[in-house]
């Protein structure tokens, strides 16, 4: 089943039909909109307002925002709005509810109410969900219909996904031509600083970040760090990300400070911010969770193995994409469950995506000795196990 | 990559921290100021209230000696330094002549919040005297943390002596002392001005407000005395470490009295070092006690094996005891430290604390004891004897190694 759909996905990207229909869809941009003019400005306005909401809870994710949001939207939903399952789908996906999410964006999609936001939410959910060859369709359909930097940016992290890198970045500097202004070239910016650093151009991929700082601060100095890091500059890495911390308190920022802090000798710095790392764990282990895949990280760290496999078992549960798979794959290597983990690797490397750490992790896992005594001992020596893993060259391993 | 790639454009799932606890969001840092006016002085009764993650960084502000706990007396020294920043980003104008504001009392609480965190509740009351005319307009603003995300509140009131004339401040808590919120859905407030006009030596006109008067916040109950008794109890029977240290002690004695003796001994010297520890008069590091702990396990393991620590029992149990404390510390101190416990709740709590590890370990002697001296009578009691303190020796390594090397 997984090798017919890379199958078929990868003849739809040979085929080209992700690029061929540009001319097309954009000249049929500005049709299939507009059929809120029907309904009462009060409406129109409670949809606007939000949109604004959600968008706000993008940049700053405060809770009363995301509440006033939710509470709007199902009085919209009550009140049958045009583009009330479009916004559901969107506020679904913010809170991580990926399934429903979907469905609720085929609604919008059947509906005709917002066609772009229902085409994106539904691309979006499928990609999350790891149902890959129904997100390029999605997508395919984006670019024929709603040709623009939202459907780009979308191709172009297929693109990446399915493994062609050089196409993804030509996508993402595609977009970014297209002259988007404020937050959206921000958010593109940052798009080619991660893909930049995943082609192993952390200079170029510096240089992007830079550009994106007046209007994604900490997103782009969190960016800056990782380049500096990957250019192997840790101190002004462990620097920008404290800053960036400083900007917005995001687990995943808060993780590199502790680890850096650590290899660095900063052992009360690495000790306090993994007291504050805790504490978020525990306050995203009883909400949404949308931060787990950091605190499985966290927990790796500290060679808290239980608690990293539950986070990470749960994470597959409600996003079970190549991410989800190569993560649950490591822990369970470290937690000596070779055997499970290989099929979690297997299913991460599949399409080829040209991520470093997805490879070596799961390269790691798929060359590891089936379980014997011996090495389950080993593997579970969580010192060793992180030392097998640095030593490791990188190794893409299709099944 | 997947976090920024679908947020871009039209809408994106945000990898932000939108887990429940505060219901405004565990991010937030609210406020209240209620600015009450009488004949003779102004009144500033300003409340700030931390969600969950604020109250965690401030831990580590908070914590002076970077030692992972925060004691009452650290809390307190937070509250006066956070006072007196808060009186720099204060103004308070009238007749745009500004009045000079005194702090006259600053509070801590730690409040339940989700997930086993706390929430940090801070107050302090603020003073100005009356301007020295019959009328006057009155202007307060507060610039202090702009950046943080919350409710901002300012009302005002007056009491005996004064009259507000006039003012587009609200003129009554919506929050309830930053207890209450508005239901989901509506906008956060975001008052951080208040222009009014008072007449001094007016008739006695509106209610009374004082910090005191805010509805009072939940406050996190300070553990009692048989919670206390059931953390110690909790403590040493979920500590195999000391309950392994117990059989060893027990395999040292000869006699029902040297048992007596020597536990008693061992029970005397940790309740001065868990006292000492936990008063913060001695803070021994963690890094040291808890692999110190496990060669004392390993060295009444090895005593029993070859037998030479019977003459010196009672030495080694109050030497080895005065070890035990320092761990027995650690859980007690978190506890009563997380409350802001002090004084004479701080001795109750101890005691408890104590007389629960105690009773367990009673209890447990009374059961093994006889057991054990049972046993004795066995034809092969010098070998169970031996495969006993080998079990004791080889734990203690092997917690030793575990703790050493951070396994």
């Amino acid at each position: 089943m997984l090798r017919r759909s890379v199958l078929l996905v990868a003849m739809a990207l040979c085929a080209g039909s992700l690029w061929a229909p540009f001319g097309l869809a954009s000249a049929r941009l500005s049709g299939g909109v507009g059929s809120t003019q029907a309904v009462p400005d009060q409406i129109t306005a409670m949809q606007d307002q939000a949109a604004s909401l959600l968008a706000q809870v993008r940049l700053a994710p405060r809770a009363a925002d995301l509440a006033q949001a939710g509470a709007l939207i199902d009085q919209l939903l009550v009140e049958h709005a045009p583009r009330a399952e479009a916004l559901n789908a969107w506020r679904l996906l913010i809170g991580h509810r990926f399934d429903e999410a979907l469905a609720a964006a085929r609604r919008a999609r059947a509906a005709g109410g917002d066609p772009l936001l229902a085409a994106v939410s539904e691309a979006d959910a499928l990609t999350e969900l790891g149902r890959y060859d129904e997100a390029a369709i999605t997508v395919q359909s984006l670019l024929d219909h709603h040709y623009g930097i939202a459907a780009l940016a979308r191709a172009s992290h297929l693109r990446m996904v399915f493994g062609d890198l050089p196409g993804a970045i030509e996508l993402a500097a595609r977009a970014l031509a297209a002259r988007p202004a404020g937050v959206d070239r921000a958010w593109l910016q940052l798009d080619l600083a991660e893909l930049q650093l995943l082609a192993g151009a952390p200079a170029a991929a510096l240089t992007f970040a830079m550009a994106a700082v007046a209007a994604l601060p900490a997103q782009a100095l969190a960016m800056q760090a990782r380049a500096h890091a990957a250019l192997g500059n840790a101190p002004a890495a462990l620097a920008l990300y404290r800053v960036a911390a400083s900007h917005s308190l995001r687990a995943d920022t808060l993780l590199e400070v502790m680890t850096l802090a650590a290899e660095l000798g900063d052992a009360g710095l690495a000790k306090r911010t993994a007291a504050v790392l805790d504490g978020m764990a525990r306050l995203d282990a009883v909400g949404s969770g949308s931060d787990r895949r950091s605190y499985v990280e966290f927990y790796l760290a500290r060679s808290e193995l239980t608690a990293a496999e539950t986070l990470a078992r749960a994470e597959w549960c409600q996003r079970p994409d190549i991410y989800s798979a190569a993560q649950l794959a490591w822990v369970l290597y470290r937690a000596a469950k070779t055997r499970e983990a290989q099929a979690y690797a297997a299913y991460a490397v599949r399409l080829g995506t040209p991520d470093p750490l997805l490879q070596r992790r799961a390269g790691v896992v798929l060359a590891a000795p089936a379980e014997t005594r011996g090495n389950t001992w080993m593997a579970a020596a969580p010192g060793r196990a992180a030392r097998l893993a640095a030593s490791m060259p990188g190794r893409a391993v299709r099944p | 990559m997947r976090g920024v790639v679908t947020a871009v454009l039209v809408l994106g799932p945000l990898w932000a921290t939108l887990a429940s606890g505060h219901p405004l969001g565990n991010n937030t840092v609210n406020r209240a100021a209620a600015i009450t006016v009488s004949g003779a002085e102004v009144n500033i009764a300003y409340r700030l209230a931390m969600a969950e993650i604020p109250t965690l960084l401030a831990m580590q502000q908070a914590d002076g000696d970077g030692d992972g706990e925060v004691l009452a007396a650290q809390w307190s020294d937070y509250a006066e330094h956070w006072a007196t920043e808060l009186l720099a980003t204060l103004q308070l104008t009238a007749a745009s002549k500004p009045l000079a504001l005194h702090l006259q009392q600053t509070r801590w609480r730690l409040l339940a919040g989700a997930a086993g965190l706390s929430q940090l509740l801070l107050e302090a009351d603020i003073r100005a005297a009356a301007p020295p005319v019959a009328r006057a307009t009155l202007s307060y603003v507060d610039k202090s943390r702009p950046a943080e995300a919350g409710w901002r509140e300012v009302w005002v009131a007056a009491e005996q002596g004064a009259e507000i004339l006039s003012t587009q401040a609200a003129r009554h808590d919506r929050s309830a002392g930053l207890t209450r919120f508005p239901a989901s859905g509506a906008p956060l407030l975001n008052e951080t001005t208040a222009l009014f006009t008072v007449a001094f030596g007016a008739p006695a006109p509106a209610r009374a407000v004082s910090l005191a008067a805010l509805p009072p916040a939940t406050t996190q109950r300070a553990p009692t005395v048989g919670a206390m008794f059931l953390l110690g109890v909790h403590h040493i029977a979920t500590g195999w470490d000391h309950l392994v240290f117990l059989l060893g002690l027990l395999l040292l004695s000869r006699s029902l009295r040297d048992l007596l003796v020597i536990v008693t001994a061992f029970t005397l010297s940790h309740s001065l070092t868990l006292a000492l520890a936990a008063s913060g008069l001695v803070t021994p590091p963690g890094a040291l006690v808890e692999p110190a702990i496990a060669l004392t396990i390993a060295y009444v393991g090895l005593s029993n094996l070859y037998g030479r620590g019977r003459s010196h029992g009672l030495p080694l149990a109050f030497g080895f005891g005065l070890v035990h404390g320092f761990g027995f510390a650690g859980a007690l101190a978190e506890t009563l430290g997380a409350h802001g416990t002090a004084g004479l709740g701080w001795l109750w709590g101890l005691a408890a604390f104590n007389l629960g590890i105690e009773s367990f370990q009673f209890l447990l002697l009374c059961a093994v004891a006889p057991l054990a001296h049972w046993a004795s009578h066995w034809s092969h009691a010098a070998l169970a004897r031996r495969g006993a303190a080998c079990a004791v020796l080889g734990a203690g390594l092997g917690w030793f190694v575990l703790r050493i090397t951070g396994i």
